[in-house]
């Protein structure tokens, strides 16, 4: 797994092997939690947040869409993408442990996340061509 | 009476979240003109560029790039008519700060909101467009725009101000010479939609020493409000 790398940062991974850093980079959920762009975007966001909500995080993530573009995401918009993180998600996210996530209180925090998940996070934010 | 109108708008604050990786430059904000409770969201350094988000009342009422906010903080002033040069983003935004008190000492951002009001007018093209210059030497330099929206329109068009420059004649143009503080000391704005309520839309902002304080809007009363006091100074 730590093959893949090949930019330099194969080095750094060989000296702290993944074996012993996050769980998560073996889990086939950690994967398919990340498998999805709206989910990369918020676990991301959320590594700057100590604790938020499901409206911040909405926000965050219509906000982010428009970013660059010269049109204004609509309280419609902000609809759709709140019971997209309701219902999918978020539910998503906290079951691959990746967030902490109260339905009931609406708040949401980034688990703390092992610096290879967060590197990795970042990597999958600043490649990605949108 | 505008006072009370601009009293009015003041007690409807919105809420905006920026969200910025750098909120330390919170403090030279030209957001702050506006009379609106700010806080800001840190955004994590490859995130996006940054954006604002409106609450209107606690709802969410819209978010758009910082960007498409710097245009509307610096506005293009554009003719009647045209939307050259204007984004459909800043439109929106334009829409959901109306009712929002503004102040500024910048003459062009009302400029900016005045024309955004005049070219609804002339796409509607019918209807009562009343506008108060405060001093008709103010309208001068509008007599282009204006000459436009009245030949391109069936409008009934009605300018106020002090007397102090005579403007030329122009058919669809009533002017209203007048002394009373509420145009002198008043940029003052309604058109009535043309039979069309959904189409109405207004600006009231008083002028103190230089610095504006008003705000556009799109409520058929407060326009009819608006329309009625430059009436009643006729």
């Amino acid at each position: 797994m730590n093959e893949q790398d090949g930019d330099g940062r194969a080095a750094e991974t060989t000296e702290r092997p993944l074996v012993s850093g996050p769980a998560h980079l073996a889990d086939d959920e950690f994967y398919r939690a990340l498998a999805d762009r709206t989910r990369r975007r918020l676990a991301y966001y959320l590594t700057m947040q100590s604790e938020t909500t499901v409206e911040d995080s909405t926000t965050a993530l219509v906000g982010w869409d428009v970013s660059g573009q010269g049109s204004m995401a609509s309280p419609s918009d902000h609809k759709e993408m709140r019971t997209a993180l309701e219902h999918v998600h978020l539910p998503m996210l906290a079951d691959a442990g990746l967030i902490e996530y109260d339905p009931d209180s609406g708040t949401v925090a980034a688990e703390d996340l092992h610096e290879d998940v967060e590197w990795l996070l970042e990597r999958s934010i600043t490649t990605d061509p949108e | 009476m505008f006072d009370d109108l601009i009293e009015e708008a003041r007690k409807r604050r919105k809420r905006l979240a920026v969200y910025t990786q750098t909120p330390e430059q919170r403090r030279e904000d030209r957001l702050r003109l506006y009379d609106v409770d700010i806080e800001y969201r840190q955004l994590p350094p490859a995130g996006p560029a940054p954006f604002v988000a409106i609450y209107d009342g606690g709802d969410f009422a819209g978010a758009i790039d910082r960007e498409g906010v710097e245009q509307l903080l610096a506005p293009p002033v554009v003719r009647p008519g045209s939307t050259e040069g204007v984004s459909e983003g800043y439109r929106a935004l334009f829409d959901v700060l109306a009712h929002t008190l503004v102040t500024t000492r910048d003459r062009n951002q009302l400029l900016a909101a005045s024309r955004e009001l005049e070219d609804r007018a002339f796409r509607v093209g019918a209807g009562t467009f009343r506008a108060s210059f405060q001093r008709l030497s103010a309208f001068e330099t509008q007599v282009d725009a204006y000459r436009h929206l009245a030949s391109g329109t069936g409008l009934d068009i009605h300018i106020y101000g002090a007397g102090d420059w005579t403007p030329p004649d122009i058919e669809g143009i009533t002017y209203h010479l007048t002394d009373d503080p509420a145009v002198t000391r008043h940029w003052a704005i309604a058109f009535d939609g043309g039979g069309n309520d959904q189409q109405a839309c207004g600006l009231a902002a008083r002028e103190t020493d230089g610095e504006y304080t008003g705000f556009w809007t799109y409520d058929p009363d407060t326009v009819e409000e608006i329309a009625t006091t430059l009436d009643a100074v006729d």
